[in-house]
């Protein structure tokens, strides 16, 4: 069946879907006339929508029994389907009601009937009294409300949700607000036009020469932060997000628009796998169901150390497949979302504690452009942090309604398969503590009320662990290149110890030099990635005076930030936390080497005691003369602290672009896993491992054909000699008849590798897949046995003749875990969004 | 590396999210321009926003990826994976536009559920009920809309359909007909 074929089976079986719900009520109302009483008609139309569900369910499964030569539909055609009749459902549900309920339907049809609508009788509402009673009458009969002694109260209630949201919304799209409401989000649109106007000319070299360059970067990052800051609402509006963002996006503006892709971690990592996924999504493939790298390897394995999955790297898979822009844009507006997602945790979390909206802007400001270069540079870098404010936010929302214990456990149990979960699990626990000590009032009550929800939050936790589990069920199979010096696990402490310095996990206690003074790039004593630790001058400044102006609240905060300092120092602890961690066994920690990816936390509770500061100052002035002192003043610190951030973001970002190779289109990558067969066969015997592919006649000295097929499996063994491709070693084996031997080049997809093979002689394929990705072999179409080669690789005999042979990998059990880790990020949103709008 | 376009399935994991972003852009843009007070707030502007503007988006990218033969548009390749990406945006927007009058209007039995709930426990009389509504509003603030949608005209001495009022009123009448039901009682 051609494609096209399908396609339009599959259009036909959407139009059904679409019609389905109104023709089945129809034939439900024809069998069950009961149904047309008032009080009845609403269960009707719900009946017959639930009976058109499994009849359209029931209908789809059927196909699965129909001959060869019909379709079979996909798990994700099917998903597709049944939500678009899901949809077509709600759609006439709400048709009927408007025929039912509607007052402008019930105007229209009169003034059809009548020919004409009298304005006193359209408008003077002599129908008032009888309209309210009829909806009373509706909602008694759903069960809704209840009526004793001529007073009404909530029923099930179940509208109640609803009508909540629905208010929100129409606050939302209908604001009573003065006449001038449009003039804020014209004069954001028109600094937002200046601003990348001036970062763009900047960035094609009109302020070229180094001085000048600086000085431009100053003054543009002067004025983005003093212009969105003087704009910034008083209230907390969606407007006050969009200003916060302006400022780095004016010091990364070039960057995103440049061809340029950082060096090192980045482009040698980072960018191959993001290539690869999104070429394969922008394709039609969906989830890729290998990585092909050292020979393949599942994709699911990749799920924490490379997190393909993220919120910003779906949407930089969107932006690469819905519009024309090259690959290392896409690449890198997701990395700028990612810190906008980040940043704007820290926005919600700082204006939770303070109340005060710039607070709340100064918090995001540290949080986006400070530390930005290392998190271009180490994209994990957002993957460690990207959660940590949102679960903050619902632990101080806790007060306010326990249920957002919620959204806190799915972004916890999301952390569980996030990169490197040690950090997740730490920080939010220590965050977690520290909101349980410094016991602010309301949370004890608060934490009784959230008791309830003990269940979800297993199941949570549960969902969340998924893709962790998957790993660790698998984790017998596998080994890390990264580690080939030593063991995975250290047995004792001082093992962990000398490997942690080995990888340089952990940060010197001079590194924090680095918040008051940026290090060279060219000292080659220092770590690359030191800069991190930046926030801005005046920020420190700031962040020193929060103790002394709001102990109470700073306090804590300082205290957090004390222990997050200790763990980035890792191994270098004054309180030798990792040695604690290590001898009470916490969960992974043997396995973990990345102190340093602490330092966040640092950054984080610096903004938060930063905006604690400005609450302060912008809170106080009694007359007007004062309040516009403080104001003009506030805004002097806001243009001071990003003419400090600006350009070291823009240093820092340009120096990694200068060390970067020219983007090359590869795939190729870095992997942190590989299957343990071929990790040690490479160490025994690196022949054992061709470059290509390859087809042979060789078999260690048996003639070819059935015998030498039969002696395959006991020939080719790790303990026997390997197969390789190089002649010579065949030749030196003795045989009379010299072997047939040729290299085949195969097209990799993200299914699999494919080979268009033509060979004068039956032989064996030599694959470089490997052998324990698990994959299915299709020659000419059939499937076909494959068969271990030097314990590691794939291979298939084939016949002589021209031949297509495939080696495709079932994406298996991950697409459904997959959909249940990113059901979690939805669950987390909607929870979050609807328990703060309700 | 730019591997084949998949041959075997219609809709992918993409196409969901694909169209599922294209939604949320519009619902933006909806939210944006329904805060401008002069901007006009008429179903029109409604299915422009979600239905004709995304359309011609979708078309505009459709003639891009191809102009520019981006390696990334798939669309290039698949003009039908398009299509079905716009039909989930569709249906989606459809929900929403099918919402959109309970929220644009606010329901009267939405609103009378606020109104018990603020009166529990001791419960709310019909009094309580009807001070929920602002005077005259249920019906005058709904003919104002009718007008604005151009379903009605104003004759001079009364109201009378437009041509697309009646086509509305064809399609109510004859559907309740088809039901077995009378007209509904508003």
């Amino acid at each position: 069946m051609t494609l096209a074929t399908r396609q339009v089976q599959f259009l036909a079986i959407l139009f059904a879907a679409a019609v389905l719900p109104f023709v089945v009520h129809v034939a439900f109302l024809r069998l069950f006339p009961g149904f047309r009483t008032p009080d009845r008609r609403q269960r009707g139309v719900m009946g017959s929508g639930l009976a058109g569900f499994l009849l359209f369910a029931f209908g789809l499964a059927g196909t699965a029994s129909l001959p060869a030569g019909y379709p079979r539909w996909s798990s994700a055609e099917l998903l597709y389907l049944q939500s678009l009749y899901l949809a077509a459902a709600y759609i006439y549900f709400h048709f009927f009601n408007m025929s039912e309920t509607a007052r402008r339907i019930r105007m229209i049809v009169a003034a059809s009937q009548d020919q004409r609508l009298e304005p006193r009788e359209a408008a003077a509402d002599r129908h008032l009294g009888q309209l309210i009673q009829n909806r009373l009458d509706r909602l008694v009969a759903i069960k809704e409300l209840t009526v004793r002694e001529g007073r009404y109260f909530i029923g099930r209630g179940l509208l109640i949700v609803p009508a909540k949201i629905m208010t929100r919304l129409r606050n939302t799209l209908f604001p009573e607000v003065a006449n001038d409401s449009a003039a804020p989000w014209r004069r954001i649109a028109l600094l937002y036009f200046v601003t990348l106007c001036l970062a763009a000319a900047e960035h094609q070299g009109y302020f070229s020469i180094p001085p000048y360059e600086w000085l431009a970067l100053t003054l543009i990052g002067g004025l983005a932060g003093v212009s969105s800051f003087i704009m910034l609402s008083r209230r907390s509006c969606p407007e006050n997000y969009v200003l916060a963002a302006l400022p780095f996006l004016s010091a990364t503006f070039g960057f995103i628009i440049s061809a340029d892709i950082p060096a090192r971690d980045t482009s040698s990592f980072h960018f191959p796998f993001f290539q690869w996924i999104a070429d394969a999504a922008a394709n039609g493939f969906g989830v890729p169901g290998w990585i092909p790298i050292e020979g393949g390897i599942d994709v699911s394995f990749y799920h924490i150390n490379n997190f393909p999955f993220l919120p910003s790297r779906l949407a930089g898979y969107l932006i690469y497949a819905l519009f024309p822009v090259s690959l290392p844009t896409a690449f890198k507006l997701q990395m700028v979302l990612g810190v906008l997602f980040f940043a704007w945790g820290v926005y919600a979390v700082t204006a939770q504690l303070t109340k005060s909206q710039p607070a709340a802007y100064w918090a995001a400001l540290c949080a986006s452009l400070g530390g930005t270069g290392i998190t271009f540079h180490q994209e994990q870098v957002i993957a460690t942090c990207h959660l940590i404010p949102w679960f903050t936010l619902c632990l101080l929302k806790m007060r306010e309604k326990p249920a957002f214990v919620l959204p806190a456990g799915a972004l916890f149990a999301l952390g569980l398969s996030t990169h490197y979960p040690q950090i997740q699990i730490i920080s939010m626990g220590l965050i977690a503590g520290t909101i349980l000590l410094c016991r602010p009032p309301g949370m004890a009550n608060a934490i009784t009320m959230s008791k309830r929800f003990a269940p979800w939050l297993v199941l949570l936790t549960l969902l969340g662990s998924l893709p962790s589990l998957n790993i660790w069920r698998h984790s017998d199979e596998l080994a890390g290149a990264m580690r080939n010096m030593r063991d995975l696990r250290p047995a004792s402490y001082e093992e962990y110890y000398d490997m942690n310095i080995l990888q340089q996990s952990s940060a010197p206690p001079w590194y924090f030099r680095q918040y008051l003074r940026l290090a060279k790039s060219d000292d080659p004593d220092i770590m690359s990635d030191v800069n991190g630790l930046f926030v801005g001058r005046p920020t420190l400044l700031l962040a020193a005076t929060a103790i002394l102006l709001r102990p109470a609240m700073a306090v804590p905060v300082a205290i957090f930030m004390a222990v997050a300092a200790e763990l980035t120092l890792g191994i270098n602890s004054h309180l030798s936390l990792p040695r604690l961690l290590f001898a009470a066994r916490f969960p992974f920690i043997d396995v973990f080497r990345q102190w340093y990816h602490f330092f966040p936390l640092i950054n984080f509770s610096l903004a938060i005691l930063a905006g604690i500061s400005i609450q302060r100052i912008t809170e106080g002035g009694t007359t007007p003369g004062g309040r516009r002192l403080r104001r003009w003043a506030m805004a002097l610190l806001v243009a001071l602290n990003c003419a400090d951030l600006i350009p070291y973001d823009r240093g820092y970002l340009q120096t990694w672009c200068a060390q970067s190779p020219e983007y090359a289109g590869t795939s190729q990558g870095f992997t942190p896993f590989q299957y343990k067969a071929r990790f040690e066969l490479l160490k025994a015997d690196p022949s054992a491992l061709p470059n290509s592919a390859f087809i042979t006649t060789w078999y260690s000295g048996t003639n070819t054909g059935i015998e030498a097929e039969q002696a395959l499996a006991s020939q080719l063994s790790r303990q026997s000699r390997v197969i390789t491709n190089r002649l010579e070693d065949a030749a030196a084996d003795g045989t009379d008849q010299p072997p047939y031997m040729a290299a085949v080049d195969g097209d990799v997809t993200p299914k699999g590798l494919a080979y268009l093979i033509d060979t004068p002689v039956k032989a064996l394929l030599v694959s470089t897949v490997n052998y324990a990705l698990g994959t299915q072999a299709l020659v000419n179409g059939n499937p076909t046995e494959i068969r271990r080669i030097n314990s590691v690789l794939s291979g298939v005999m084939i016949d002589a003749g021209k031949n297509e042979v495939s080696f495709e990998k079932k994406a298996g059990i991950y697409p459904a875990i997959l959909c249940a880790h990113l059901g979690l990020y939805g669950f987390a949103v909607c929870a979050i969004l609807c328990l703060m709008l309700l | 590396m730019h591997p084949p376009l998949n041959a075997t399935s219609c809709v992918t994991l993409f196409t969901f999210l694909a169209g599922t972003a294209s939604f949320l852009l519009a619902m933006l843009l909806h939210a944006v321009r329904w805060r401008i007070p002069l901007s006009a707030r008429t179903t029109a502007g409604l299915f422009a926003t979600f239905v004709a503007w995304p359309a011609a988006a979708y078309l505009v990218l459709f003639g891009l990826g191809h102009a520019l033969q981006s390696p990334g548009s798939w669309f290039v390749r698949a003009p039908f994976h398009l299509l079905f990406v716009y039909v989930w945006h569709l249906a989606l927007s459809a929900v929403y536009i099918m919402t959109y009058p309970a929220i644009q209007a606010e329901s009267p039995s939405l609103v009378m559920m606020l109104a018990v709930a603020a009166k529990m426990p001791e419960g709310a009389d019909m009094e309580d009920i009807c001070q929920a509504f602002p005077p005259q509003s249920l019906l005058r603030d709904r003919l104002d809309d009718l007008l604005a949608d151009g379903l009605l005209q104003d004759s001079g001495a009364g109201y009378v359909l437009s041509w697309k009022g009646q086509l509305l009123a064809a399609v109510f009448t004859n559907y309740r007909r088809l039901l077995g039901l009378p007209m509904g009682e508003g």
